[in-house]
C-alpha cells in the first residue's frame, strides 16, 4: 500500500502569499464553534526530556525547594546548593512536522528507553534517598513523622502524596492499596525503610501515569480537571502543576473560565514561565540543533564548541526581553536593536562586550547591518553549512519556521553541485545561477534563495562581512514581489507579512495541541490571529485568548476509530 | 484488587531457587542447559570451567553445527560511494575477482568477504536519503509526507531481534561511532535511539551486573526488587492501556513489549552466563573520545566500539546488532577533508577524490571492525567466521542519490551458511531484498517474503548460499 502524500515540487508555483496588510480594527467577540470529532483524536504525550527533568527537579532537588521556602532555618551552605545530577541518557525527543510537541503525541518508548527510564528512576530515587539520610530539612519536606520516627506508615503517606504530585491527578483507593502492598512488600524483604523508599520512588517514576501525558477528554469531547490543569502548566511552565492548581482541579473550579484565567495570570508571574517560553520558542525555531554546531575552525576562525550555547542563548533571552519584560510587539523579535550578547558573541559580532562575566544586554548601532533575530548567530549559523553560508537553508528556514510556508524537496536524482569562487563566480550569488535560471530547480529556488541572499553579510557562523573573495555582496532581493537591498530591509519585511504573525499563532496551537492542525481548526487560526493583531501583537495576550478559549478545552473524540 | 497486583516471591530466591525456578518455568523441559542440570545434582564442582563443546551446548543456547550461534551485524555508513571506484574487478570466486580501490583496506579479509554489486533498492526514491534508508533497512517505502514520515514495517535487525534474539540477555544492539540518524525501527513511529558513548556501554554489558562464564560472585540482591517494580509498572500500563483509542494503544504494546524485555534480562541475570571460552570482560573505555577541532575521532570511537561489540558477541549478550559508523546524510568532517561529507558529496567537482577517499576510509574501519572479530577464537576458528556483517549504505552515488549499484558487503559467511571470497555481480540492478532474505534465511529465520510493490521478494540468492 502506497499512502504516500507527494507533493510534487512544481507545487511551488502559486505559493505567493499576499503580504498586504489586512485591515485587523476590531476585536471579533465570537469564537468559531466546530464539533468535537472534526478535531483531532485525543493525545497520549510523552514527557520531553525538559519536562521530566524540570519536574523532578521542582519536586526533589535541595537547591530549588529550599529557595522557594521564604523563611528557612537551614545553613548546611552543601544542602541548600545540592543540585540533582540526572544521566544523560533518556529516550530522545522526535520531531513531527518540524516540532518536538507534535512528536511527542506519536512516538513510542523503545526497549532501550525503558531500561534508561529504568535507569534515571533509581538514579534519581537513590540521590533523593542520601538527601534525606543526610539532611532533617529535607526530610521534613516530605514527612509527617521526624527522621528519627520514619517507619513504614510514615513512608506510605508521603509516597501516597507524591504519587499524587508527580502523576498530577487524584489518585484512586486502588492505585493506594497497591502502591502500599508494593511498598510493603519491600520492605519485608529489605528490612529497610530507605531501600523502601528508594523502590517506591524509583515505581513511580517508571509509571506510564507519571512519563505519558493523557488528553483523554470526557464523553462530551472536553478535557476532564485535572487534563485541564495539567494542558495548562505544561503549556506555560513546561512542567507539572503546582499544588494549588492541583487542588483547583480536583475541586473542578478550575473549569470556571474566571478561575482558569485568574491561574493563568498567577502562572505567567511565576519564575517557570520562563522556562515554558524557552521550550515554546526551542521548538518554533529548531533552536536544538545549537547543541550540536558543528563549523569547520579553519574556515571559521571564530567559531567555538561553544559558539551554539550561547547563540541560543541570545535567541531565548531577547524574546524574554519582549514578551515578559516588555510585553511589547512581538514582531520585533526581528528588528530589535535591543540585544544580549556574552563576551563570545560580542567578538563574533565585533562589538563591544557589555558584562565581562555573563550575558547582558546591549544596542546595537544603527550603522551595524544586524537587526534581530534574523541577525543573530542562532539563525545565521545554523542554517549554513559547516564550511559556508547557504541561501537555501537560510530562505527554507524563512519560508517554513517564520511563514509557514512548505518547500518540497528536491527532487532525489537532482544535480546539486554549486561550483567552486572563480574570477567570474566570485560570490555565491553567480555560483548559484543555476539554481535561479534552471526551470526545474528555480521553481523552488527562487522561493528560497532570493530570501536566503538577503542575508549573505553575514558568513556562516554570523560574522559581518562586505565582501567574498574580492568582490562586494549584493544582498538585496525580493519576498514575494517586495523588494529589499540589506538583511535589515529584509526582516522588516518579514515582520510586516501578516503570515508572521499567522505562523508563530498557528505553531502555538500545534504547540499546545500535540498535533498538526486540522482543517476545521483554521477558522479558529484566523480568529485567534485576528486577536493576536487585536491585542497589538501581545505574545501574552495571545496566551492568555489561546488558554480561555473554548478550543483549549475540546478534545477529539475515539469515534472515528473502530 | 490484591489478586491483580502481587508480588512474585520467586523473584526474591537464593541461588538454589532460582535453578529450580529455571527448571519450573521453562514450557520445554529440555531445554535446561546440561551445566544447570548438573549443578542442580550437586555435580558443578566436578566440571571444569571450560568446558568441551559438546558439553556448553545443549538447551538455551542451542548453537548450530560448529557449536557457536549465528551473529548478524549491519555495518552502516551515510552518502554512498563513487561506483566506479568500488565495483570489484572480475566475478565469481577466489582469484577471479580482485578488490577494487575503495575496497583495498579489506585485502586481508578478502577470503572471508563477499560482495554483491549491482543491487537496487527497489522503493520510490521521494525524499533524498531517507527513501534509501528506509527502503534499505525496512525492505519497503517510507509513509507519510517529508517532515512526517514513517517506516511502514520493522527493520530488519528487528526481524532478527524477534525471532532469533529472545535467548541472549539483549535482543538486540543499535550502535553508533558517532550520534546520527537511527537505522533501526520496532514498526511504524517506533525507532530504536542509537547509543554512541562506549563508556555508557560498557557498563551496561559489561557493567555491576556481568558475570563471566565461570565466574561464582555474587548476583545483585537488588534484581528481584527491581522485577517486582516492572511488574508494578506492568499493572499500570495495562489499565492506561485499558482507557486508550487504537493508535495510543499500540505505542502502549511497544513500551509493555520493552519492560517484558527488561523483565526477561533482569531473570536471566539471576541464572549462570553461558559457558563460552572467549568470553571475557574487556577493560573499560577511559577516554570521553571528544571531537577535536569539530572532527569526530572516528578511528578511536570505532576501535573501542568494535572491541565491546566483539565481546558482546563472545559472550552471547546478543546476536543482533546495528552499528552506525557515520548517519544517513550525515555532513561530518572526515580526516584531511575540506568540507562536511555530505556537502562534499554535492560540490565537489569532478570524479570527487575526497568523497573516493571518505569510502575508503570507511573500509578501512571496517576492516579495523573485522579485525576484532577475528581475533576472538571460536571452535577451529574465529568469531568472524560465525559472523554475518552486512557494510552498506543508504545511497549509491551521493551526488546523484541514486539507488541503483548499492553497495553491500557481506563478511564472515555466518558460521558456513554463506558463501565467501566472492563477488556476486547483478547486471539487471536486482531486488537488494534478495540479499536481505538469504542473510535472514541463513540466520534461521523462516521468512518468506520482503518487501512491498517493487520491492517485493521471495528468493534468496543462490549463488551466496552454501
Amino acid at each position: 500500500m502506497l499512502n504516500f502524500i507527494f507533493l510534487l515540487y512544481v507545487s511551488c508555483e502559486g505559493q505567493r502569499t499576499d503580504t498586504s496588510e489586512s485591515n485587523i480594527s476590531k476585536k471579533s467577540l465570537v469564537e468559531p464553534t466546530f464539533s468535537n470529532n472534526e478535531i483531532s483524536k485525543p493525545t497520549l504525550r510523552r514527557l520531553s526530556k525538559d519536562q521530566y527533568q524540570n519536574i523532578i527537579r521542582e519536586h526533589f532537588e535541595p537547591k530549588y525547594l529550599f529557595a522557594q521556602v521564604e523563611q528557612s532555618n537551614v545553613t548546611d551552605q552543601e544542602l541548600l546548593e545540592s543540585e540533582l545530577v540526572f544521566s544523560s541518557q533518556l529516550e530522545p525527543d522526535l520531531a513531527t512536522e518540524g516540532l518536538y510537541a507534535i512528536g511527542s503525541s506519536v512516538t513510542t518508548i523503545s526497549p532501550i528507553g525503558v531500561e534508561r527510564y529504568e535507569q534515571s528512576a533509581f538514579n534519581i530515587s537513590e540521590q533523593v534517598v542520601h538527601f534525606l539520610q543526610e539532611s532533617d530539612a529535607y526530610h521534613d519536606l516530605f514527612f509527617n513523622c521526624s527522621a528519627s520516627a520514619l517507619n513504614l506508615d510514615c513512608a506510605q503517606t508521603a509516597l501516597a502524596k507524591q504519587t499524587r504530585s508527580l502523576w498530577r491527578r487524584d489518585i484512586t483507593e486502588t492505585e493506594i492499596q497497591n502502591l502500599n502492598l508494593f511498598l510493603t512488600e519491600i520492605h519485608q524483604q529489605s528490612d529497610s525503610i530507605y531501600t523502601t523508599i528508594e523502590y517506591g520512588l524509583a515505581v513511580i517514576l517508571q509509571s506510564p501515569h507519571f512519563l505519558y501525558r493523557k488528553e483523554m477528554g470526557n464523553e462530551e469531547g472536553r478535557l476532564t480537571s485535572f487534563e485541564l490543569a495539567n494542558k495548562l502548566s505544561f503549556l506555560l511552565w513546561n512542567s507539572s502543576p503546582d499544588l494549588e492548581l492541583l487542588e483547583l482541579a480536583s475541586s473542578d473550579e478550575i473549569l470556571d473560565e474566571t478561575v482558569l484565567y485568574e491561574q493563568s495570570i498567577r502562572m505567567m508571574n511565576d519564575h517557570r514561565f520562563q522556562q515554558g517560553l524557552r521550550s515554546i520558542f526551542r521548538d518554533f525555531f529548531a533552536l536544538q540543533g545549537l547543541q550540536s554546531l558543528t563549523k569547520d575552525p579553519l574556515v571559521f576562525t571564530h567559531a567555538n564548541p561553544d559558539l551554539g550555547i550561547s547563540a541560543e542563548e541570545e535567541t531565548l533571552r531577547l524574546l524574554e526581553y519582549i514578551i515578559l519584560d516588555q510585553d511589547e510587539d512581538f514582531r520585533t523579535f526581528l528588528t530589535s536593536q535591543t540585544t544580549f550578547v556574552d563576551r563570545r558573541l560580542a567578538a563574533l559580532y565585533n562589538i563591544p562586550a557589555p558584562s565581562p562575566t555573563d550575558f547582558a544586554q546591549t544596542t546595537l548601532d544603527p550603522i551595524n547591518g544586524r537587526r534581530g533575530f534574523l541577525g543573530q548567530a542562532s539563525f545565521l549559523a545554523l542554517q549554513s553549512h559547516a564550511t559556508s553560508t547557504s541561501a537555501t537553508l537560510r530562505g527554507l528556514f524563512v519560508r517554513s519556521r517564520l511563514l509557514c510556508q512548505s518547500i518540497p524537496a528536491p527532487p532525489a536524482d537532482v544535480e546539486t553541485s554549486i561550483p567552486e569562487a572563480d574570477a567570474t563566480s566570485p560570490t555565491l550569488r553567480e555560483r548559484i545561477q543555476s539554481h535561479l535560471s534552471d526551470e526545474n530547480c528555480a521553481v523552488c529556488h527562487q522561493l528560497t534563495d532570493l530570501i536566503g541572499l538577503g542575508f549573505e553579510n553575514f558568513d556562516g557562523i554570523g560574522r559581518w562581512r562586505t565582501q567574498e573573495n574580492g568582490a562586494t555582496i549584493d544582498a538585496s532581493g525580493e519576498l514575494d514581489g517586495h523588494t529589499f537591498d540589506n538583511a535589515w530591509e529584509l526582516a522588516q519585511k518579514v515582520s510586516d507579512n501578516q503570515n508572521f504573525s499567522k505562523c508563530m499563532t498557528k505553531q502555538l496551537l500545534q504547540y499546545t495541541s500535540g498535533h498538526v492542525l486540522q482543517d476545521a481548526e483554521r477558522e479558529h487560526l484566523d480568529w485567534l490571529h485576528n486577536q493576536f493583531a487585536y491585542e497589538q501583537y501581545s505574545f501574552q495576550s495571545l496566551l492568555i485568548e489561546m488558554i480561555t478559549s473554548d478550543w483549549f478545552r475540546q478534545t477529539g473524540t475515539n469515534s472515528d476509530e473502530e | 484488587m490484591p489478586d491483580l497486583y502481587h508480588i512474585n516471591t520467586l523473584h526474591f530466591t537464593n541461588t538454589t531457587k532460582q535453578n529450580k525456578m529455571k527448571l519450573s518455568k521453562k514450557s520445554n523441559p529440555q531445554k535446561v542447559s546440561r551445566r544447570s542440570f548438573l549443578k542442580t545434582l550437586g555435580l558443578i564442582s566436578a566440571i571444569p570451567v571450560a568446558l568441551p563443546i559438546l558439553e556448553i551446548s545443549l538447551g538455551k543456547h542451542a548453537f548450530a553445527n560448529s557449536g557457536f550461534p549465528k551473529r548478524y551485524g549491519l555495518f552502516f555508513w551515510g552518502n554512498g560511494n563513487r561506483i566506479e571506484r568500488w565495483t570489484p574487478i572480475g566475478e565469481g570466486t577466489g582469484d577471479a575477482w580482485s578488490l577494487s580501490e575503495s575496497l583495498q583496506p579489506l585485502q586481508n579479509f578478502k577470503e572471508k568477504i563477499t560482495v554483491c554489486s549491482g543491487y537496487s533498492t527497489k522503493v520510490p526514491n521521494y525524499f533524498p536519503h531517507t527513501s534509501g534508508l528506509v527502503g534499505l533497512v525496512t525492505g519497503q517505502a517510507a509513509t507519510g509526507t517529508e517532515h512526517d514520515w514513517t517506516v511502514a514495517g520493522p527493520s530488519i535487525d528487528q526481524i532478527l531481534a524477534t525471532n532469533i534474539g529472545q535467548d541472549t540477555v539483549y535482543p538486540s544492539l543499535v550502535l553508533g561511532c558517532v550520534s546520527s540518524r537511527s537505522v533501526s525501527w520496532n514498526g511504524p513511529n517506533s525507532w530504536n535511539p542509537v547509543e554512541t558513548d562506549p563508556y555508557a556501554l560498557y557498563e551496561r554489558l559489561f557493567g555491576a551486573t556481568f558475570r563471566e562464564p565461570g565466574e561464582e560472585g555474587i548476583i545483585d540482591p537488588n534484581l528481584g526488587f527491581r522485577r517486582s517494580a516492572l511488574d508494578f509498572v506492568l499493572q499500570d500500563l495495562n489499565t492506561l492501556h485499558a482507557q486508550l483509542g487504537t493508535q495510543d494503544k499500540i505505542r502502549l504494546e511497544q513500551h509493555m513489549e520493552g519492560v517484558r524485555e527488561l523483565e526477561l534480562r533482569l531473570a536471566r541475570l539471576q541464572e549462570d552466563p553461558p559457558s563460552l571460552e572467549s568470553c571475557s570482560r574487556p577493560d573499560a573505555p577511559t577516554a570521553d573520545y571528544a571531537d577535536i577541532d569539530s572532527r569526530p575521532q572516528f578511528t578511536e570511537r570505532n576501535l573501542i566500539m568494535s572491541k565491546l561489540m566483539a565481546m558482546s558477541y563472545a559472550c552471547d549478550q546478543t546476536r543482533v546488532i546495528s552499528y552506525i559508523h557515520s548517519g544517513a546524510l550525515n555532513n561530518l568532517l572526515f580526516p584531511n577533508a575540506t568540507d562536511g561529507h555530505h556537502n562534499l558529496t554535492h560540490h565537489e567537482t569532478g570524479v570527487q577524490p575526497q568523497v573516493a577517499e571518505v569510502t575508503r576510509f570507511v573500509m578501512e574501519q571496517l576492516a579495523n571492525f573485522l579485525q576484532e572479530l577475528d581475533n576472538i577464537p571460536e571452535g577451529e576458528g574465529t568469531l568472524l567466521d560465525n559472523c554475518m556483517i552486512c557494510a552498506t549504505s543508504e545511497v549509491s552515488e551521493g551526488k546523484t542519490h541514486s539507488l541503483d549499484e548499492i553497495p553491500f558487503v557481506i563478511a564472515g559467511g555466518g558460521n558456513g551458511t554463506l558463501q565467501t571470497n566472492r563477488h556476486i555481480r547483478s547486471f539487471s540492478q536486482d531486488n537488494i531484498n534478495k540479499i536481505h532474505l538469504t542473510c535472514l534465511r541463513a540466520m534461521g529465520v523462516n521468512q518468506v517474503s520482503l518487501g512491498a510493490d517493487d520491492s517485493f521478494a521471495t528468493d534468496s540468492i543462490g549463488d551466496l548460499e552454501v
